[in-house]
């Protein structure tokens, strides 16, 4: 008797997942045929092909001088694999997760990459084909789901953490590879109360080591709070309901508090939906509310309310003397890069995306006279914020973002510069990518001996080659120090992290 | 609630190949012994360790509950990799089951902080949600007088 009431709550959960009727089984694929097309036409969309079911390994070949002192290994993730069996999916965010590693020191460079082999990857692979439900993709004669991890593709980013390198996606347990090998270990659980709770893919790390991240649970509007200690051991989770909670995808820390937007972008539950995409909702003529949490009991003290906006990212927040907490973002006025633009990539169709780009944009929240404000602080398109490590959750004063300018008109869809901005005398510095070569997300990092350099993997679609290429992060206009080319084309991934040594 | 001899089920160590006729550390039957009689297996598959005990709940459909009777709830040892009871003179007709592993045996389900199960449990048909709870339609399995067998898979 209280078993059906668990199962009942169990499948809750899977209301995140994309389920519903079956689709019917097209005769060769006709996305699949006419992202091909659309390749032939816009080979920059090389970045959108997705990678062979294969193990990548190659000694990358070096051009310029390798900074001596930048020693370590980049770690990224993204979705790498969109079709198996011929059948293509029908969202960018629903590939397999592909993990990399590049690897430096000594004068070399070495390459390294796998999927993740989750329990949905190694279910497909013996049936050889697509047999979940993802995101926004209905594979023909779907299987239904026991949870939500059933349908994890652990594809988003990943957290280097002790003995293991863990494989994040945002609606369910991350995963936990071999850091030296990249074999894939298995879903992760941090206790027993916890196992199967949403561990978002950006978890905050403050320069102690201390670790926070938050999980949603769309279907059941609660928000997961994460906090683990420097040692990376889980010191505390607790669960907090949210109303109408959404997908948010990241969030910020300060010294106090937590802190989340959450965009007026709901599940429908009464939409005859196939996917969760196509259940989603934007309530434009809403507010997109800003959540505080205080870190000292993880309760939420105060809910204020912003324009209705999109953020996929955060910089970076810290309180000011005044208490006042500062951030920045990147700020979209709705999400359909997401429900539209990324869903039509998948089939080559052009999408001006421009209109829905985000730009980077400021926030003051100030808890005591309980006003949220913001502004743009650049005339540009602008995503992919990231600080030094070593400024989470203090005043920053370098902020790296991957931009367009407006006049901007390179040969592909894209963002085509990074941009180093300097906040304390509100500078800018950028470099410009050649028409040829897609950025992806660029890490400011600090190397052993406190020298600053950006980590900037991209993707040469012309001669399809991935690359990595080092700038000095002080000063980024004059150009790559080094570049490190691989021998293949990898799919544009999505987040990666830096462990220095 | 007296119960006749004939109603013990007995459980079959599959894996062993040899029947352990029910000592069985519980057996309950809510229902009337119908007229017609049919043999029923339940069995579950990929059960991963031997702690705790299988408890098992028989469902009858139709008779006017879409939701199912109770019909019999059973508590057998957990036997890797598979365990398969066999109910006999139970009435024809649509059955579906479930099986909960409770592991630590307290009883009850344990859950994590949102109550979604965190032991094994299974449904008759493998059924599977969409945007919901599996569907009984989905679990039924249909039952004549030859028997019938009901095979749920662990979920871990
Ligand atoms: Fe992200």
């Amino acid at each position: 008797m209280q078993r059906r009431q668990f199962l009942e709550l169990a499948l809750t959960a899977a209301a995140l997942a994309p389920l519903g009727r079956v689709a019917a089984m097209p005769l060769g694929d006709t996305w699949e045929t006419a992202f091909r097309a659309a390749l032939e036409e816009a080979p920059w969309l090389l970045g959108y092909l997705g990678c062979e079911d294969r193990p990548f390994d190659a000694s990358a070949k070096v051009t310029g001088t390798w900074p001596a002192a930048l020693a370590g290994s980049l770690y990224r993730n993204g979705p790498g694999m969109h079709s198996l069996g011929g059948w293509r999916y029908r969202h960018l965010f629903d590939g397999d997760g592909l993990v990399q590693c590049w690897r430096f020191g000594n004068g070399e460079v070495r390459h390294r990459a796998r999927l993740v082999a989750t329990d949905k990857l190694e279910r497909e692979r013996a049936a050889g084909r697509r047999l979940l439900p993802g995101f926004g993709s209905l594979p023909p004669d779907a299987v239904g789901l026991a949870g939500a991890d059933d349908l994890n593709p652990a594809n988003i980013s990943v957290l280097p953490q002790g003995d293991r390198l863990l494989a994040l996606w945002e609606a369910g347990s991350p995963y936990a590879l071999d850091p030296e090998t990249l074999a894939t270990r298995g879903p992760v659980t941090f206790s027993a109360e916890t196992r199967g709770l949403p561990f978002s893919a950006h978890p905050r790390q403050e320069p102690d080591g201390t670790l926070w991240n938050f999980g949603y649970l769309a279907g059941l509007n609660k928000l997961v709070l994460w906090h683990f200690t420097p040692d990376a051991r889980l010191a505390r989770a607790v669960v907090r309901d949210v109303p109408r909670i959404g997908m948010p995808h990241d969030f910020v820390v300060t010294r106090q508090h937590l802190l989340l937007l959450l965009p007026p972008l709901y599940p429908d539950p009464g939409a005859d939906a196939a996917t969760l995409l196509d259940s989603l909702r934007w309530h434009g003529e809403e507010a997109t509310r800003v959540l505080v949490v205080r870190k000292s009991d993880l309760e939420i003290v105060t809910t204020l309310e912003l324009p209705a906006q999109w953020v996929f990212h955060f910089g970076n927040a810290w309180e000011d003397e005044a208490g006042v907490i500062r951030f920045d973002a990147a700020r979209a006025p709705d999400p359909r890069l997401m429900t539209e633009t990324f869903r039509e990539l998948m089939r080559g169709t052009e999408a001006d995306f421009t209109t829905s780009a985000a730009r980077p944009y400021r926030y003051r929240v100030d808890l005591q006279g309980g006003t949220a404000e913001e502004e743009p602080f650049a005339d540009m398109l602008g995503e992919f914020p990231l600080v030094l490590p070593a400024e989470v959750a203090r005043r920053h004063d370098t902020l790296v973002m991957l931009g367009r300018d407006l006049d901007d008109r390179p040969r592909h869809d894209g963002l085509d510069r990074v941009c180093v901005f300097d906040l304390a005398c509100e500078r800018r510095a950028s470099f410009r990518y050649p028409d040829t070569e897609l950025p992806e997300e660029h890490l400011p990092v600090t190397a052993a001996d406190g020298s600053r350099w950006l980590l900037g993997p991209s993707l040469d679609w012309a001669s399809g080659q991935s690359l990595l290429r080092v700038f000095r992060l002080d000063d980024v206009a004059a150009g790559p120090v080094a570049t490190a080319r691989l021998p293949y084309a990898l799919p544009l991934g999505l987040h990666g992290r830096f462990l220095a040594g | 609630m007296a119960k006749d001899a004939q109603w013990l089920p007995r459980v079959c160590r599959t894996a062993a190949g040899t029947i352990m006729v029910a000592t069985l550390l519980l057996i309950a039957l809510l229902a009337q012994a119908p007229a017609a009689a049919a043999e029923i297996q339940l069995v579950v598959e990929d059960v991963r360790s031997e702690q705790g005990v299988l408890r098992l709940e028989l469902l009858r459909i139709g008779d006017g509950s879409e939701d199912g009777v109770t019909t019999a709830q059973i508590m057998v040892p957990a036997v890797v990799p598979r365990v398969r009871v066999t109910l006999h003179d139970l009435g024809t007709g649509r059955y579906a089951a479930r099986v909960h592993h409770d592991v630590d045996d307290d009883g009850a389900m344990a859950t994590n902080l949102v109550g979604m199960p965190t032991e094994p449990w299974g449904v008759s048909n493998d059924a599977r949600g969409r945007f919901g709870p599996p569907r009984m339609t989905d679990m039924a399995v249909d039952v004549g007088d030859e028997g019938g067998v009901l095979r749920m898979t662990l979920v871990h």
